[in-house]
């Protein structure tokens, strides 16, 4: 079993969670085109990458963030989304997710990357110290997201590929 | 079975992205029907190496909208006479399709997909519980005491093909009549000028095309950003499991919607067991152990004698899947370039009428009349082709 941490609940299975795609900004509905409007209802990041996406623990009904590499099936970092809306969301051009308040990042050491056992839930405990603080890219409609998430993982992603190889040896069938 | 060609040549009239099923079909009907044999199939990988070896193989028409019944019951009249066109034995095996129904809810859509397709002339029927259980004796009919089954959906050309032999078929009556098959050929670029495709830029060089068509599955959004087009195209895996081989004991193909399982069994007797997609975006075709249990636990509750059955393979494959469960088909924005994309969990049954549909839509740079409730434009204008209903199982 894939583990998510949770910021509130802690490494959980991730059985216990809902994806709720990925973190977007809308565009002002009084102002936008029809068709910038119907590009935010309907289209979509399909390509592979590291993107900012809404989890919900199901259990307890709690709904945050967590910075996810799509390609890898490496979860990043995960963050409570009040901590996300001060960071990332409600700061023009500005900060990405943790900023100012990095203690509730967490590193998700989903056991992706090394494509083993599903089940390792190791070092789930370590804190992204590290906030992409400085991704710095403006968020442009839709892009918001993106631009972080471009920036972001540079920093962020060399802390969890790093520490995600070391534990192979302990992944037993 | 296939030329091998050392090089590229620097120009076609029509370069084509995915030697899969639909991408091989399309150049071979542009080859047979359009006179149109300049021709290169680029493939990053090998033949049917992606979703056209990947899926269940089934076979049906009986979907909800009047779009789609019609289209893929093109697709299931083209597939008769597929074997015999190609020389090659697709084991094309008509069998029975049911849709189980365990809720009253589940009945009504049987009954509207099947009033829908009669008025298409496709022979699907709402049939009671008693239908189902004489179709196949040996199912537990209370599901294991917590989703009786209710009654069903019958379709009576519901089939079965061996897919590798569709993708090799198409792919060989293509090569036979001058197109070029180029796999281990990674498309790396789209060049665009004025709006208009003017070329592909490949792993192994540049060629130059005024027409280019997408048919790439699971990574078309890769290939979208190269024109720079937006779609509501999402990645999500979908994930399938072979038991070992049994005695022939099941003739029809079986689909529970409430239970998430499609089951068949093959002229050599494994059951092909399919259910929903993955939980989340994903971009990798990793298999998962939660899936088999799931799966698994779900088989029982329908075949509960199967519990000694061993499973010996699963896979999984990357699904486009579009916010209506419809495909995205036909010309683009951009000139030249044409996309047959979104397949999401639908695609294999519709290999032939895409190939059909799509060779003449670039042949002659207007849509095809059976696409057209497809086109890329539809989400701007909020006119959606809703076919969830008609999804094999509730993704």
């Amino acid at each position: 079993m894939k583990i998510l941490v949770c910021p509130l609940n802690g490494p959980r299975p991730v059985s216990e969670f809902a994806y709720g795609g990925e973190v977007r900004r809308s565009p002002d509905p009084d102002t936008c085109t029809d068709a910038e409007w119907s590009s935010y209802v309907f289209n979509r990041s399909g390509s592979p990458g590291v993107k900012y996406e809404w989890w919900c623990h199901i259990a307890s009904g709690f709904w945050f963030i967590a910075l996810r590499d799509t390609a890898r099936d490496l979860v990043v970092a995960t963050y409570s989304a009040d901590a996300a809306r001060r960071g990332l969301l409600s700061v023009p051009g500005g900060a990405g997710p943790g900023h100012g308040d990095a203690t509730s990042a967490h590193v998700g050491a989903t056991p992706a990357d090394g494509g083993a056992t599903p089940g390792h839930g190791g070092a789930t405990s370590a804190h992204a110290g590290v906030a992409p603080a400085d991704g710095g890219a403006p968020p442009g409609h839709g892009g918001a997201t993106a631009a972080h998430a471009g920036a972001a993982p540079a920093d962020v992603g060399a802390t969890p590929a790093q520490g995600g190889a070391t534990p192979a040896p302990d992944r037993g069938p | 079975m296939f030329t091998r060609h050392d090089s590229l040549k620097s120009a076609y009239d029509v370069v084509i992205i995915g030697a899969g099923g639909h991408g091989l079909a399309s150049a071979y009907y542009l080859a047979r029907d359009h006179g149109i044999r300049n021709v290169a199939v680029l493939e990053k990988g090998y033949i049917g190496g992606g979703n056209t070896g990947r899926n269940t193989t089934i076979i049906r028409s009986n979907y909800l909208t009047p779009e789609g019944v019609k289209f893929y019951d093109e697709s299931v009249r083209l597939w008769q006479d597929l074997g015999e066109d190609f020389d090659l034995n697709l084991f094309y095996s008509t069998r029975g399709h049911y849709t189980l129904a365990h809720t009253d809810s589940a009945m009504r859509t049987m009954r509207w997909r099947a009033e829908v397709n009669k008025h298409f002339g496709v022979r699907s029927e709402a049939v009671d519980a008693a239908f189902v259980k004489r179709g196949i004796p040996t199912i537990d009919m209370s599901c294991g005491g917590h989703a009786p089954i209710l009654g069903a959906l019958f379709h009576e050309p519901g089939a079965i093909a061996r897919h590798d032999a569709v993708a090799w078929g198409y792919g060989r009556g293509a090569d036979r009549r001058g197109v070029e098959i180029h796999q281990q050929t990674e498309v790396t670029g789209i060049r665009v000028q004025g709006g208009r495709v003017v070329g592909v830029e490949s792993s192994r060089g540049f060629i130059s095309t005024p027409r280019v068509l997408c048919a790439v599955a699971g990574f078309t959004p890769r290939i979208l950003d190269m024109v720079d087009l937006h779609t509501p195209i999402y990645v999500h895996p979908l994930q399938a499991m072979v038991s070992e081989p049994v005695k022939p004991w099941l003739d029809p193909i079986i689909v529970s919607g409430s239970l998430h399982v499609y089951v068949s069994q093959t002229a050599r007797g494994e059951l092909v067991m399919g259910a929903s997609l993955d939980p989340y975006e994903l971009h990798q075709t990793r298999s998962t152990l939660d899936f088999v249990e799931n799966l698994s636990s779900h088989m029982l509750d329908m075949f509960p004698f199967l519990s000694d059955v061993k499973v010996n393979r699963q896979w999984a494959g990357l699904s486009d899947m579009t916010p209506d469960f419809a495909p995205i088909m036909g010309v683009t924005p951009v000139e030249g370039f044409f996309l047959d994309a979104g397949w999401g969990t639908w695609g294999f049954k519709a290999t032939p009428v895409c190939g059909k549909t799509m060779s003449q839509t670039i042949a002659t740079g207007r849509n095809h009349p059976l696409i057209e409730g497809f086109t890329m434009d539809r989400f701007a204008r909020y006119q959606l082709t809703g076919e969830k209903g008609a999804a094999s199982v509730g993704h």
